[in-house]
């Protein structure tokens, strides 16, 4: 699957907060191989945008958000954090970059410390940067607290066990907040909760997105929590994006056949894709041996020898916001619905 | 929360079922008067939010709960009654479970071929060379490739969905007449959860078992069981078939939980309507309806009494209150004119929720 090539990064646009160019991350896995987490992943984010990753498991969208924030450093390729390539800093560089971009994780509990009153939690960024002192230090951190809808004056008392998951979530949001950071990169951070408090957890984000300015990086692995929580979606299979664009573009008119399969399979009785009767067939590929060419192709229904043979490039659909790397994607507005025999097979250039 | 039905073989009968749990605060009331019936070939799907009970409710039918337990009520399997006896020999015969992580499931350091021919030889008495050939035709019809190399392979050389494949086999394979299927696939990624689920209802609809799916997801839940039933704090709230439900849907959870849910047809940043509140405490909980406190419906009788079962053919709910009626109506502009439910949660719209 796809993507190589730059053709979807906005240029010329003067608030850009966030590029990334050719990410790559590889791990090595002994006997010289490599795992090659991701390849060659290139988007951008606007200020005040909302981009979620979405993808299975393994595709490589939390190493793409860490590699964001470099942790660990990537092998390859550019970050560019309001012009600064953050690669290319030394530590203490990086250290100085690293209270403006925040990160929320996927387990609530675990990810707090256990043996600290969570008022101390919170109060750890603001106490390390110095960036109020006294009274005024409190205060903050009292009113960051305030602001995700807990209490302040229990939270100086209690410690995160003593809170469900739901409100460990929202002193997550707080300690991510609390130092006034530009970016907040959210790592599946409603996949374990329930569906009622991840309701919550979602609006409250919407909420302090509009409130302190955000600019966010939501993964999941849920696609409807990404459609509701983003402007534009990212697509990503094995270290890959496959499609990029608006997201209401996206679910509406899916034009890559791996975004077809993925919303396909969502149970929501009311998905109108459920009708693609095409099946994901076989496993995930390895990736320490991805396929060459597109890597989607050794399951793809639409598979040829060019997609063996040649990486397809993003391109442009109807002039939209809506980037596919596919050499056979989905274009026909009305064709998301036809029944697969009524696709051309095999499919015709 | 029965449904008067002819005569038909009901092949599990829930009467006023309760399981609770001895703590040092109290008894814990996590199945609090549950009744429902099932019949073969049919499907139930249980759903709620986590601590609702619904895991307890099924590993009590099953037994796999232990010694700390207080039953009461009637469980009655092929009309046999199961409450406070020994269900172990329906185990690996009529009766069989998959449990909703399937990386801790399986055993780590046996073959995973083993562990689904175990089974086989110890309850149907096969040989070895029987167990395999039929461990290999039960890999096969789960849709796990290359079926033969796989029952030599140990768990951790398997993916998530292949491991929930072995644990479907295992429960497969001695033909149960009841499967209760515990989140099977809460773990698992969209495109695996939506092959596995095709797949268990495939089997179920050629092999006549019953089935009970216990899930979070309402849209697991729907489309694929022919009943579904709404639980919380223990108690059944709605009981419906599972058209019937979304279409008439009565009780005031069910819907607050279906409106909480983001929808794939909605567009990006809908706001979601959460539900207020906690859930309750089983061992000293609300006196009347178990939901009044988190629900917009509330009135002052909600909270002295739990509502009986109100039932309309196929269709029961526990609701003085029931959305869509003219009582629930009046209730909640009686709430929202006042500010406040009965139990004093505040009316407020989902923009001021937080």
């Amino acid at each position: 699957m796809a993507g190589s090539g730059n053709n979807h990064l906005r240029d010329g646009l003067d608030n850009i907060l966030l590029r990334i160019e050719n990410l790559v991350v590889e791990f090595p896995s002994g006997r010289k191989q490599k795992v090659h987490a991701v390849s060659d992943v290139s988007f951008d984010i606007l200020e005040g945008e909302t981009l979620g990753i979405v993808g299975e498991s393994g595709c490589g969208k939390s190493t793409t958000a860490k590699a964001v924030i470099q942790l660990p450093k990537p092998t390859a390729g550019n970050v560019f954090y309001e012009g600064t390539d953050l690669t290319s800093l030394d530590k203490e560089g990086m250290r100085q970059k690293r209270p403006s971009i925040q990160m929320i994780y996927q387990d609530p509990i675990s990810s707090l410390n256990p043996r600290r009153t969570v008022f101390n939690i919170v109060n750890e960024g603001t106490r390390v940067w110095a960036t109020e002192h006294g009274a005024a230090q409190e205060k903050k951190v009292g009113e960051i607290i305030e602001a995700v809808g807990l209490d302040p004056d229990e939270a100086r008392k209690r410690r995160p066990h003593e809170y469900s998951g739901g409100q460990c979530q929202r002193i997550s949001v707080a300690r991510a907040l609390v130092l006034d950071p530009q970016v907040i990169i959210c790592d599946e951070p409603v996949s374990s909760l329930d569906v009622s408090v991840q309701a919550r957890i979602l609006n409250m984000l919407q909420d302090m997105k509009a409130e302190y300015k955000l600019t966010l990086l939501f993964i999941s692995h849920d696609l409807s929590v990404v459609k509701n929580v983003s402007d534009r979606v990212a697509v990503m299979y094995l270290g890959k994006i496959c499609e990029i664009g608006d997201g209401d573009l996206i679910y509406e008119q899916p034009s890559h056949p791996y975004t077809r399969l993925l919303l396909a399979a969502i149970p929501d009785p009311e998905n109108k894709h459920q009708a693609i009767s095409d099946v994901l067939e076989g496993e995930l590929p390895s990736p320490l041996d991805p396929p060459s060419g597109c890597r989607f192709r050794t399951r793809c229904p639409r598979a040829t020898q060019k997609c063996a043979e040649e990486e397809p490039e993003f391109q442009q659909l109807e002039g939209k916001d809506h980037w596919v790397a596919c050499h056979f994607p989905h274009i026909d507005s009305n064709e998301k619905l036809a029944s697969p025999d009524e696709i051309p097979w095999p499919p015709t250039e | 929360m029965l449904h008067e039905t002819e005569t038909t073989k009901e092949l599990l009968k829930l009467d006023d079922y309760h399981v609770g749990f001895r703590t040092d605060r109290g008894l814990a009331k996590a199945v609090d008067g549950v009744s429902l019936a099932l019949k073969s070939g049919t499907t139930l799907a249980i759903v709620g939010e986590s601590g609702s009970g619904k895991t307890v409710l099924n590993r009590g039918i099953m037994g796999l709960l232990g010694s700390n337990i207080i039953e009461k009520g009637s469980v009655k399997f092929q009309n046999e009654e199961l409450v406070n006896t020994d269900r172990q020999k329906f185990w690996g015969k009529k009766m069989a479970m998959i449990f909703q992580d399937p990386m801790t499931s399986l055993n780590p350091v046996m073959k995973v071929g083993k562990q689904v021919s175990e089974p086989l030889r110890l309850h149907q008495g096969m040989t070895r060379k029987e167990a395999r050939k039929r461990t290999v035709e039960l890999f096969t019809l789960v849709g796990i490739p290359e079926p033969d190399k796989r029952f030599d392979e140990y768990p951790h050389q398997l993916s998530g969905g292949m491991r929930q494949r072995v644990m479907i086999s295992i429960a497969l394979a001695i033909e149960p007449d009841l499967l209760i299927a515990d989140e099977p696939t809460t773990s698992l990624d969209v495109t695996v959860q939506k092959y596995i689920l095709d797949l268990l209802v495939e089997i179920q609809t050629q092999s006549e078992m019953a089935m009970i799916i216990i899930t979070h997801d309402l849209g697991v839940a729907r489309g694929r069981a022919d009943e579904i039933m709404v639980m919380y704090g223990g108690r059944v709230m709605e009981h419906a078939p599972a058209e019937t439900l979304f279409l008439e849907m009565a009780h005031p959870y069910t819907s607050a939980l279906l409106s909480s849910i983001p929808k794939i047809n909605d567009p990006k940043h809908t706001r979601l309507t959460p539900i207020e509140g906690f859930p309750p405490d089983i061992v000293d909980g609300p006196s009347g309806c178990k939901f009044a406190p988190r629900c917009k419906y509330a009135q002052e009788t909600c909270l002295e009494t739990h509502p009986e079962t109100t039932t309309k053919g196929a269709h029961s709910y526990a609701c003085y209150y029931p959305v869509g009626s003219d009582a629930g109506k009046e209730a909640l502009e009686r709430n929202t004119k006042r500010g406040q439910t009965a139990a004093g949660l505040k009316i407020r719209s989902k923009e001021e929720v937080i």
